[in-house]
């Protein structure tokens, strides 16, 4: 973990709590460790490390592990942190990054998320001067059609992508899935998904996936319009997108890179 | 052992801003019942070690950090190795959403699940508790952790979730010896109307380690008891067989 090793600005009387949790992120990244372990990661003496030891299981912050004389995490983060969660709201999370990509992009941008074999949009911002009709808020598609679902499909884990390309290829013909299958491929490579003309002629769009803070796949983040703003460069469209999406990760609590 | 004063204000200053979100110090103040001063200082200090931000606003919130450290704890349990496994096989059998759930303080609580195809339960989830009067789990475990049973029947807080939580004493008794009896402790719309479970213990070496438990819709869980309970029952013999961590030390 990040801040695990960056010692903490003391607070004056409140010196204790950055001890408490020097002591909690080294469990963190750790695991289990012994008394003596933690006192040398903190740099206290053993005493006073022990003293404290005692005072932060008494309060459920840490716990006793299963190798005798270690401690490990307490449940009480697992209780506040799962508190932090049911709090997060992925619509909220999307909105703000989906108003800068509408403008930035000066197309519509949307929020989509996996329901089965479909893309659903849960979320849209409409670009300031065109009001397109493709996709409304509670529009599904295929998994294998349109920008968000393709960026869905490509991110999801591979026996899942693997289990939804077997149960299309019954209804496809050879052809389609092979091209179904280079697209994912391609919007790997590139990092966005690219659907042009195949759901509206004329039409173009760009998606990236958005994950949480345990890595796993929330859904996609994705713009659509006219061909000409989005194709006229491409590469900034994609660039705009992932940015959008990386930014709707953050505020998930997925640690992104900058 | 006299506790910190330090800690167990911080403590609450969590737990309310866990609870109720964003709030002005002055609000925690209020809510909490510590010194304005104080709550100043100490949101100060949590959010010098990153677990408490400020908004433009000037309320304050638990920060992303939370999420990380609340992931990091269930792995470190490692005498529940492999156990996403079993949860993950229970819900694929039974159709319903299997949960693992241990005793802290004196409640339930759930430390790990597999969802069911069939409904989201969001009664109970990681991080999530039941008092040890209500619901599979918690009934599960208050049946076999002796110690606890005249405290929490004693108790004169047992507030009821629905018509059929169980909040008096001789009812609670009767409950505790039908799980004792039969192996297991059925929830019958005791915590959410329309929803019931059933829960097992985990034991290993002779010690009780937890509760497993399915949960859905009363009617499913009402018509496939038999079969559901005997599901729990070889899942929770899989869970207790010997692995390299066997129990907490200080358990």
């Amino acid at each position: 973990m990040s801040s695990a090793q960056s010692p903490a600005r003391e607070v004056a009387g409140v010196e204790i709590l950055s001890k408490a949790m020097a002591l909690c992120f080294a469990l963190e990244s750790s695991g289990e460790l012994s008394a003596q372990q933690l006192a040398d990661h903190v740099g206290e003496p053993a005493s006073s490390t022990f003293r404290l030891l005692g005072q932060l299981t008494r309060l459920g912050w840490i716990e006793r592990g299963v190798t005798r004389g270690t401690y490990r995490l307490g449940l009480m983060f697992l209780t506040i942190g799962g508190q932090v969660e049911d709090r997060i709201d992925l619509r909220e999370a999307a909105k703000p990054p989906l108003e800068v990509l509408s403008r930035s992009t000066g197309v519509a941008s949307f929020l989509s998320v996996r329901r089965g074999g479909g893309a659903v949009c849960i979320e849209r911002f409409e670009a300031p001067d065109v009001r397109s009709h493709a996709t409304r808020i509670g529009d599904s598609l295929p998994l294998h059609t349109g920008a968000a679902s393709l960026a869905i499909l490509a991110f999801l884990p591979p026996s899942e992508s693997a289990a939804y390309l077997s149960l299309i290829g019954h209804e496809l013909d050879d052809a389609e899935v092979r091209r179904v299958r280079e697209d994912l491929a391609e919007t790997r490579t590139r990092g966005f998904s690219l659907s042009d003309g195949r759901i509206t002629a004329g039409m173009a769009g760009v998606g990236a996936p958005i994950y949480n803070h345990r890595g796993e796949l929330e859904g996609a983040i994705s713009v659509s319009g006219l061909r000409e703003p989005v194709l006229s460069d491409l590469a900034r469209t994609g660039a705009l997108v992932r940015a959008s999406a990386r930014e709707t990760s953050a505020r998930l609590g997925a640690e992104v890179d900058a | 052992m006299k506790l910190n004063r330090t800690l167990t204000n911080a403590q609450v200053v969590i737990e309310a801003l866990a609870a109720h979100g964003a709030m002005t110090p002055a609000e925690l103040a209020h809510e909490t019942a510590v010194a304005r001063s104080s709550v100043y200082r100490l949101v100060e200090g949590l959010v010098a070690v990153g677990l408490v931000d400020a908004l433009p606003d000037s309320r304050v919130q638990l920060t992303h950090r939370w999420l990380h450290l609340a992931d990091a704890v269930v792995p470190s349990m490692r005498e529940w190795d492999g156990s996403s496994i079993v949860l993950d096989e229970l819900a694929a059998q039974t159709n319903q959403t299997a949960y693992l759930s241990v005793l802290r303080g004196d409640h339930a609580v759930c430390i790990n699940w597999a969802q069911g195809r069939g409904i989201d339960l969001l009664i109970l989830k990681p991080g999530h508790t039941l008092p040890l009067y209500a619901g599979g789990a918690g009934r599960n475990i208050l049946a076999h952790t002796p110690a606890l049973i005249d405290r929490v029947l004693g108790s004169t807080e047992l507030t009821a979730f629905t018509a059929h939580t169980l909040v008096d004493a001789a009812a609670l008794r009767a409950d505790i010896a039908a799980t004792l009896r039969t192996g297991y402790t059925l929830s019958h719309e005791d915590v959410t109307v329309g929803i019931g479970a059933i829960g097992v213990a985990v034991t290993r070496d002779g010690h009780y380690l937890g509760c497993l438990s399915v949960g859905g819709l009363i009617h499913d869980i009402k018509a496939d008891q038999d079969v559901l309970v005997a599901r729990l029952r070889a899942a929770a013999t899989r869970l207790a067989e010997p692995r390299a961590a066997t129990v907490p030390s200080g358990a």
